[in-house]
C-alpha cells in the first residue's frame, strides 16, 4: 500500500532531523543554560504597623508555558492574620482559569492549597507576572517570615516546571498613635473631682 | 419507506439535502396540529436534524462549543444536554471537544426520541454520502488513509459509519491502520501498515489495547498487513512476506538467483506463541506468477514479490478446517490444507483462477474468458460458493464482484453472478466484495474512494465516498451484530465528558491527602494519594477552551 522506498526516505529524514535537533540542543547547552523561573513574594520585605491592612503578591518571573500552579504559604501567627487570597492577572493571559484560593489557618499561620489552572487544551503562559495577591492584617509587633511551600508548576503537557523560590518577610511595628493616659493621672483627676464635688455641695448648703 | 439522504461533509461546510419520506421535511405534522421541532447547529449538524435520525456529528474541534437553535412548536419540547425540556424558540450552547457528545431528547405527542450529537475531530478525512434505499448492513468499517490527504488531516483513523453515512465510532491510531474489522469476540482489530511498526492490534471499543501480535521466528520480518483472523480456537491467523533465497525467476524475466518474498501464514496463540506455519513457496511455484504482474518492480532480485498474499481466512465446511488464500500476483485463489502434523499439511487442495496447475478448478460460465486478475478478498461461504473482488488488472474491463458456486468434488467453479458500478472503470489495487445473507453486496471499490451497498442487481443503495483517500477494505456489519449502545459507550469512554462539576469535585478535595477527612478518591485523578494541581490541571485541560466555571 505504501511505497517502501518512500517510507525509508521519510524515516531517514526524520533521523536526520533528530540528529540536527540533538546538535542544536547540545550547542545550546554549551552556550546557555536556561535559569529556572523564580517564584517570589513581592515585595520581599516590608514594614507595617500593628492594626494595618496590607497585601503582597506571589509573583512568577521567567516562566515558560505555565498551565497551572499551586502553592502554600507559611507566616507567623499572632503577628499576621491572612484575610483573603485573590487570583493575579498572569495566568488568565492564556485564557479562562479556575482559581482555588486555598484555606486560611490564622491559628496555625498557613494558607494551604492555593491552586489555579487554565481551562481547556491551551498553551501555557510565558513571561512574568502576579499569580496571586494575599491580604493580611498586622496584629502585633514582630517579624513574620513569608515562606512558600508545596509549590508545583505545570506546563501545558502537565509536566512539572522546576522553579526557584524566594521567601519574603514582614515586620510589624507596634502602634505609635495618641499616648494612653497613665493610671495615676486618672486617679488624681478622679480624686480631684470627688473633692471638688463635696466642696460645691457644702457651699450650696451654707447659702 | 426509508429516508433518502444525500450529503457532503467537508471542513466547515456541510451541504445536505434531506428528503425524508418517513419523517417528512421540517415542519411536517407529526400528529394532529403538531409539527416536529426544528433544530440546527453551529457548527452545522451532519446530517441535518430529523427526528428519525439518531446520530449526528459536528466538526467542532476548532470551536469550544456547539450552539443549537431550537424551534419546538406547542405540543413538543426539547431537552438539550440534560437541561429541562423547553418549548418555543431558544438557543443552547454546549461546551464540547473532539469525540465528546451530548444528548438531545425530543418530546412530541407520539413519544420521545433520543439523538446523540458528537464532535468530530478537525483532522478526520472528509467524505460525502448518499442513501437511496434500505440497506442490509447497519455499519461499515473503514480505514480512510490510502492516498494523499490535505495538510491537517490524519491518516490514522479507523471508523465505523452508520447507514446514514455518519461516523458513530472512531479511534485514532498511532500509525495508518489497514483491514479494520469486528472480531467474533466483540472486539475490533486492525493491522498497522507502516514499515517497521507492522503489527496486529486488538482493541475494545473503549479504546483499550487488548493485545498486539506479531509473526514469530523463523520468520524474520514483521506482519503482512493485508488480513488477519481470530480463529474459533482463540488463536490468531497472521501473514508475512518473508524473504527467501534462492529462486530462478528467469522464466518470468527476472534474476536466475533471486530472493523472493514468500507468502507465510502463521497461527499464533494470544500470547504470541507460534502454533503453526505455512510457507507458500513450498507448494506454489514462482512460475505461477501471472504475466500481468511480471514487472521489474515485482521481480526485484532483492525481494521479488511473486505471490503477494492479500487475503487469508480459515474455513470449516465439513471437508476440513482449511485456509482460503488469495494471491494478487498469481491471480489465483487457493485452498490450503491445514492439518498440523499430517502428511498433507499445507498442500494445495484446489486453485481457482490464474495459471493452471493440477489442482485447478474448471471455471464454467464466466462471461470474462480471462476470469479474474489481481483479485482481492476471496471469501468462501457456507453454501460452498465463493466471492471475489476482481480488480481485472490489464483486462480493459471494469472491476467487479464475482460469485462462483464451487463443486469441490467435481472440481468446478460455476459463475453465478457479478456486479459492477458505472462509476468504477479500474482499480489498480485493493478492494473488498462482501455478499450479505440478504443478497446485497457491500463493496470497497479499491483505489476509487468509493464504498457501496448495492442490491442483487448492482443498484446502489448506499454510497460512502472519501474526498481524498480510500479505505483498503470496507467491512459490513449486519443489523443486530453490533449494537449502537456498545459503540456509543465506547466513544464516551474514549472521550469522557468533563464539565465544571468535575472541577468542583477536585476543588472540594484540593490539598487533601489519602486518609485525611475530605479526601475524595474520585478527585485523585492520577491516584497518587493526594488531590493537587496535577489532578486539577488534568481535568481543566479536558474542558473546552473558553469554559467558565464558577
Amino acid at each position: 500500500v505504501r511505497d517502501k522506498k518512500e517510507e525509508t526516505v521519510m524515516f531517514s529524514m526524520k533521523g536526520a532531523r533528530i540528529v540536527l535537533l540533538l546538535g542544536i540542543v547540545l550547542l545550546a547547552g554549551v552556550v546557555h543554560v536556561a535559569a529556572a523561573p523564580l517564584l517570589s513574594i513581592e515585595p520581599p520585605s516590608q514594614s507595617v504597623h500593628a492594626g494595618q491592612s496590607f497585601s503582597l503578591d506571589v509573583k512568577i518571573t521567567g516562566v515558560t508555558d505555565l498551565f497551572a500552579f499551586q502553592f502554600a504559604l507559611a507566616f507567623t501567627p499572632g503577628v499576621l492574620a491572612a484575610t483573603s487570597i485573590t487570583e493575579g492577572p498572569f495566568l488568565a493571559r492564556g485564557g479562562t482559569t479556575f482559581f482555588i484560593p486555598g484555606t486560611i489557618d490564622n491559628a496555625g499561620g498557613t494558607i494551604a492549597a492555593t491552586g489555579d489552572s487554565l481551562l481547556g487544551p491551551l498553551a501555557g503562559v510565558t513571561g512574568s507576572g502576579t499569580l496571586a495577591t494575599i491580604s493580611f492584617q498586622a496584629l502585633a509587633g514582630g517579624t513574620s517570615p513569608l515562606t512558600l511551600t508545596q509549590v508545583l508548576l505545570l506546563d501545558s503537557q502537565l509536566g512539572e516546571i522546576p522553579v526557584s523560590l524566594r521567601a519574603g518577610a514582614v515586620t510589624v511595628q507596634p502602634a505609635t498613635g495618641v499616648p494612653e493616659p497613665r493610671a495615676t493621672l486618672l486617679l488624681t483627676l478622679s480624686l480631684a473631682g470627688l473633692l471638688g464635688g463635696g466642696w460645691w455641695r457644702r457651699q450650696r448648703t451654707a447659702s | 419507506m426509508h429516508p433518502h439522504i444525500i450529503g457532503t461533509h467537508s471542513i466547515g461546510l456541510v451541504l445536505l439535502i434531506v428528503v425524508s419520506v418517513l419523517a417528512g421535511p421540517p415542519g411536517l405534522s407529526i400528529s394532529e396540529g403538531v409539527t416536529a421541532p426544528q433544530i440546527t447547529g453551529s457548527p452545522a449538524l451532519f446530517p441535518a436534524f430529523d427526528t428519525s435520525i439518531s446520530d449526528y456529528i459536528t466538526r467542532c474541534a476548532s470551536s469550544p462549543s456547539v450552539e443549537l437553535t431550537v424551534n419546538a412548536p406547542a405540543g413538543t419540547s426539547v431537552s438539550v444536554d440534560g437541561q429541562p425540556p423547553r418549548t418555543g424558540s431558544f438557543t443552547s450552547i454546549v461546551a464540547l471537544t473532539s469525540g465528546q457528545s451530548f444528548l438531545l431528547l425530543v418530546n412530541t405527542p407520539t413519544g420521545t426520541s433520543e439523538h446523540v450529537i458528537r464532535c468530530l475531530p478537525s483532522d478526520f478525512p472528509t467524505w460525502s454520502t448518499e442513501r437511496t434505499g434500505p440497506t442490509q448492513a447497519e455499519w461499515y468499517m473503514v480505514t480512510p488513509n490510502i492516498g494523499t490527504l490535505p495538510p491537517g488531516f490524519s491518516d490514522g483513523y479507523v471508523a465505523i459509519f452508520d447507514n446514514n453515512g455518519v461516523p458513530v465510532w472512531w479511534l485514532q491510531s498511532t500509525t495508518p491502520p489497514i483491514d479494520f474489522k469486528l472480531l467474533p469476540n466483540g472486539n475490533v482489530a486492525w493491522q498497522h501498515a507502516v514499515s517497521g511498526r507492522q503489527r496486529f492490534e486488538e482493541h475494545e471499543f473503549n479504546g483499550t489495547l487488548v493485545r498486539s501480535l506479531i509473526v514469530q521466528p523463523p520468520v524474520a520480518v514483521a506482519n503482512d498487513f493485508h488480513d488477519s483472523q481470530l480463529l474459533p480456537n482463540g488463536n490468531y491467523l497472521l501473514g508475512a512476506y518473508s524473504p527467501r533465497c534462492c529462486f530462478d525467476l528467469s522464466a518470468l524475466g527476472g534474476s536466475a538467483n533471486a530472493t523472493i518474498l514468500d507468502a507465510v501464514l502463521q497461527e499464533v496463540r494470544p500470547n504470541n506463541q507460534l502454533v503453526w506455519q505455512w510457507n507458500g513457496a513450498d507448494v506454489i511455484s514462482v512460475n505461477e506468477m501471472h504475466p500481468q504482474f511480471r514487472t521489474p518492480v515485482n521481480l526485484d532480485p532483492g525481494g521479488a514479490d511473486v505471490f503477494h498474499l492479500n487475503s487469508y481466512e480459515q474455513i470449516s465446511d465439513g471437508l476440513g478446517d482449511d485456509i482460503i488464500i488469495s494471491m494478487r500476483h498469481t491471480s489465483g485463489v487457493y485452498r490450503i490444507r491445514r492439518d498440523p502434523g499430517g502428511a498433507d499439511d499445507g498442500a494445495i487442495i484446489w486453485k481457482l483462477g490464474g495459471l493452471p496447475r493440477p489442482e485447478s478448478l474448471t471455471i464454467i460460465g464466466d462471461p470474462r474468458s480471462g476470469h479474474f486478475v489481481g483479485q482481492h478478498d476471496a471469501r468462501l461461504h457456507s453454501d460452498g460458493s465463493i466471492t471475489i473482488h476482481d480488480n481485472a488488472n490489464g483486462t480493459n474491463l471494469p472491476p467487479r464482484a464475482v460469485h462462483y458456486q464451487l463443486d469441490q468434488t467435481a472440481r468446478t467453479a460455476t459463475w453465478l453472478d457479478e456486479i459492477t458500478d458505472p462509476a468504477i472503470t479500474a482499480a489498480f489495487c485493493c478492494g473488498s466484495a462482501r455478499l450479505l445473507p440478504g443478497g446485497n453486496w457491500v463493496m470497497g471499490w479499491g483505489a476509487n474512494r468509493l464504498s457501496t451497498e448495492t442490491d442483487v442487481d448492482g443498484n446502489r443503495l448506499f454510497l460512502l465516498t472519501f474526498d481524498d483517500v480510500f479505505s483498503y477494505r470496507t467491512h459490513p456489519v449486519l443489523l443486530g451484530d453490533l449494537s449502537r449502545s456498545v459503540l456509543l459507550a465506547g466513544m464516551d469512554a474514549q472521550f469522557p465528558r468533563t464539565d465544571c462539576a468535575d472541577l468542583a469535585l477536585v476543588k472540594a478535595s484540593f490539598g487533601k491527602h489519602q486518609g485525611q477527612p475530605g479526601f475524595d478518591p474520585g478527585a485523585d485523578i492520577n491516584q497518587d494519594g493526594v488531590v493537587d494541581v496535577k489532578d486539577l490541571a488534568f481535568v481543566a485541560q479536558h474542558l473546552p477552551a473558553g469554559t467558565h466555571c464558577p
